[in-house]
């Protein structure tokens, strides 16, 4: 039996201490939450520097795994703390996904949408983004967390997002309204954080054997109270991590936006890529007007090898594609 | 160096292996840690090593550092109390090491340990490689 605490609106901090707190007191459990207001939460490896401070938004780095993203109180949470000696079959990352995330497609389905797991983590529903999910071991639990959203304000989101030129920031938000989606957008503008709590509280009860019961604050506040120091320590909230040879904004799983680490007064200090990694191919590009060239797309590393066009920038594009696989958060194997 | 594979996961008999999947190789007073065969392949691709560095205190039996894969953090964790003596630097460019090669240049840390004896609760190459195969068969069923 895992206790499944449905607790509605909370203070944003509290929405990311309770998985930390919960796992380092060795329970169990599904919480379901979302925060009173907006705040940003780094991923545990993510460069400190890519959060934008001028969005005068609070933040705090968690530590589980992912990227940057912009919360707010029209996303319900949905966090998942397990104990791996019960699962003894569950190994891989991509096992915890599945777990875990079933239960919130399945909810999906009951609301009539066809959702699909894409490898690793995120959950999509027409080929667009509706929840995206991040993991990872917190003391001796297995920790997956995640959200669904049911609007998504993408100008907070790419105001929250450091880019070094502005180009950056307008083809992220380009790219958010192609690659996201919201539940109100494909169920009902009358859909409430509520009735999404609800329906995922009985989904993750049904999947895991749980029981609904009431939060156990007095048991919990001491060490949540702890964690909420420990994830807004300035050190650790803006160390440095990854660092790739471009910068790079993850849109979804395999859909990045890529723009090279290169002095703001190269030519080529402006271009922006949409990179698909999956079909290993660029399928927008920004900045290209000084070039006086023009590439058909989607561009795949084959066509940029054969079709003429200026060495640097064939150069640079075949770079922002992926040369550097670490770039790239492949699907895990199974 | 000898190796066996009689599970799906390669082990090594010159080095010594803790109950979180890593290995121990000692040489004299100093300790080299790494992740096993078995460890890498169940992260699937790693992308990102954070590891202390040299003069940092290891707590036994706690995080000394993560790796991440496919938005997942695993952590690795101190099999002794110990002063660091090197982190391996190669892997803050090329974390890939730890998939290609884990018992060789993906090693993660060198160590000096407060007391030695920790030694003694390790597993040898044989009773690590029985464990892996009892893995694998409970999977398979």
């Amino acid at each position: 039996m895992i206790p499944v605490y449905p607790i509605g609106a909370v203070d944003w901090l509290t929405t990311q201490t309770l998985y930390h707190g919960i796992a380092e007191l060795g329970e169990e459990a599904v919480v379901l939450c979302w925060p009173t207001s907006p705040y940003v939460s780094l991923g545990c490896h993510q460069d400190g520097d890519e959060f934008d401070p001028s969005s005068k938004l609070p933040a705090l780095r968690r530590r589980v795994g992912g990227s940057l993203v912009y919360l707010d109180d029209q996303q319900v949470f949905f966090q998942v703390i397990l104990n791996p000696s019960r699962f003894p079959d569950v190994r891989r990352p991509m096992d915890w996904y599945r777990l875990a995330l079933n239960p919130v497609v399945n909810y999906l389905a009951d609301l009539g949408l066809r959702a699909e797991l894409n490898p690793p983590a995120d959950i999509l529903v027409n080929g667009r983004k509706v929840s995206g999910n991040a993991g990872g071991q917190i003391d001796d639990r297995m920790v997956i967390v995640g959200n669904l959203l049911l609007d998504f304000p993408r100008d907070m989101m790419v105001q929250a997002r450091y880019a070094p030129h502005p180009r950056l920031k307008e083809a992220f938000a380009t790219s958010l309204d192609e690659h996201l989606m919201t539940l109100r957008q494909l169920v009902s503008d009358t859909l409430t954080p509520t009735a999404v709590m609800e329906g995922l509280t009985r989904h993750f009860a049904d999947a895991f054997s749980g029981q609904v019961m009431p939060a156990p604050w007095d048991r919990w506040s001491a060490t949540l109270a702890v964690v909420g120091q420990e994830l807004q320590d300035p050190e650790w909230l803006r160390a440095p991590g990854m660092r790739l040879p471009f910068h790079q904004i993850k849109v979804r799983e395999g859909v990045y936006l890529r723009m090279p680490r290169v002095s703001p007064k190269d030519p080529r200090a402006s271009i922006v890529a949409e990179v698909h990694t999956d079909e290993d191919a660029i399928h927008r590009l920004w900045g290209l007007e000084t070039w006086h060239t023009t590439l058909s797309l989607p561009l795949t590393r084959k066509c940029l090898e054969e079709k003429p066009g200026p060495k640097a920038l064939k150069s640079l594009l075949n770079t922002l594609l992926g040369a550097h696989r670490q770039a790239q958060e492949a699907p895990l194997a199974t | 160096m000898h190796s066996s594979q009689t599970s799906r996961w390669q082990v090594l008999d010159d080095r010594a292996y803790d109950e979180r999947h890593q290995w121990i190789l000692t040489s004299d007073t100093l300790y080299t840690v790494g992740v096993t065969d078995y460890t890498q392949d169940t992260a699937g691709e790693i992308l990102y090593v954070s590891l202390p560095g040299p003069g940092d205190t290891l707590v036994a039996g706690q995080p000394f550092g993560s790796i991440e894969s496919g938005k997942w953090v695993g952590q690795l964790y101190a099999p002794a109390a110990g002063t660091v003596i090197a982190a391996n630097d190669r892997l803050k460019e090329q974390p890939e090491l730890l998939n290609r090669d884990p018992y060789g240049a993906g090693w993660l840390i060198k160590f000096v340990a407060d007391a030695p004896d920790f030694v003694r609760d390790l597993h040898d190459a044989q009773t690590y490689r029985s464990q892996l195969q009892q893995l694998d068969e409970d999977h398979h069923g």
